[in-house]
């Protein structure tokens, strides 16, 4: 089970798409700073539905995106603090930064 | 006149050469076969033709790899391409007691490998 | 001794990532570290032949490609998927590697104990 970390923008990097490419069944993602903006392609959305999202809670915060989050009904977005961000990457057995 | 432009340096046929802190070369093209025995004394060692053999092994495995050789991978190096009795690390000790990928690669006008800090 | 899984995804000379990752490799091998190697996307680029780094203005950093057995550096794979995409045939390439489907690196990155991308 790895938490895959993503950082960066997938409209300028492919870190998503490659991470995406090589994820298991069971594994989880993070998205920081820009990865966050995947979160409002429908196209992104669908391609990450079956693994568990966690978001930092201060990057959604900082750029505006609460009420585009609130608006997302077909996939569970985990919106959490960096102390739970701690906890997980714990919980995982690694974690893979793309 | 030799310049000092450089801030650690020897002079070689009158030019400058530029070295690191440690005596390195700075520039690998700098190097000549006459300034192995000089930058070989600032390491105590005389140079004998078994040292030779060493030292132009490593210059190759430069020149070919683009990276100088850490003391593993030299005594695997060296094995494969004159057998065993020379590709160990007594050997290649008994010619260069400090460290032989250090040595030679100093020696030879090369970077230090990446694994002697 | 770790397992440690190397990826690389960048293309060659547009970023230092891979000549970072390079060094990183060579030096855990080094320290008798069991490192393996995966190239992806474009980062793949750097297994074809002939490359001159330095006239895109890099450092040769793909010549050592050649001694990575030197280094007990066995398991390189290249994604099949990135060759393809790119039209890449296993002859094309400069050194040996093991053409991996997305399958068999996911399996490489479940058995590493660490994972670093570059």
């Amino acid at each position: 089970m790895i938490l895959h970390h993503i950082q960066t923008s997938a409209s300028h990097d492919n870190a998503l798409r490659m991470c995406l490419r090589y994820i298991t069944a069971g594994d989880s993602l993070i998205l920081t700073a820009d990865a966050v903006n995947a979160l409002l392609y429908p196209d992104w959305l669908n391609l990450i539905a079956p693994f568990a999202v966690y978001v930092l809670k201060d990057e959604i915060r900082a750029r505006g995106l609460e009420p585009k989050l609130a608006s997302i009904s077909n996939i569970q977005i985990n919106v959490i603090d960096d102390t739970e961000f701690v906890n997980q990457s714990l919980r995982h057995t690694k974690v893979i930064t793309w | 006149m030799v310049s000092s432009a450089f801030e650690f340096m020897f002079e070689f046929n009158g030019h400058a050469i530029e070295t690191d802190k440690q005596g390195y070369l700075k520039n690998v093209e700098d190097w000549q076969q006459e300034m192995a025995p000089i930058l070989a004394a600032t390491e105590n060692i005389e140079l004998t033709d078994s040292h030779w053999e060493v030292i132009h092994f490593v210059r190759n495995f430069y020149l070919e790899y683009k990276t100088s050789p850490a003391i593993r991978v030299l005594v695997k190096a060296i094995g494969q391409s004159m057998g065993p009795d020379k590709g160990n690390s007594k050997y290649l000790y008994t010619l260069f007691p400090v460290g032989p990928a250090k040595q030679a690669t100093k020696i030879a006008g090369l970077p230090k490998p990446a694994k002697c800090l | 001794m770790k397992k440690i899984s190397i990826v690389f995804r960048h293309s060659p000379y547009g970023t230092t990532k891979t000549r970072e990752g390079i060094d990183f490799a060579l030096l855990s091998a080094s320290f008798e570290q069991q490192v393996s190697l995966i190239f992806c996307d474009e980062a793949v680029l750097h297994l074809l032949p002939n490359q001159q780094a330095e006239l895109a203005g890099s450092k040769d950093y793909v010549s050592v490609f050649k001694a990575f057995e030197l280094y007990e550096i066995e398991t390189i794979l290249a994604c099949k998927q990135s060759l393809d995409t790119l039209g890449i045939k296993q002859q094309e390439l400069a050194i040996d590697v093991q053409i991996a489907e997305a399958e068999a690196i996911s399996e490489s990155l479940v058995h590493a104990d660490e994972v670093l991308v570059f």
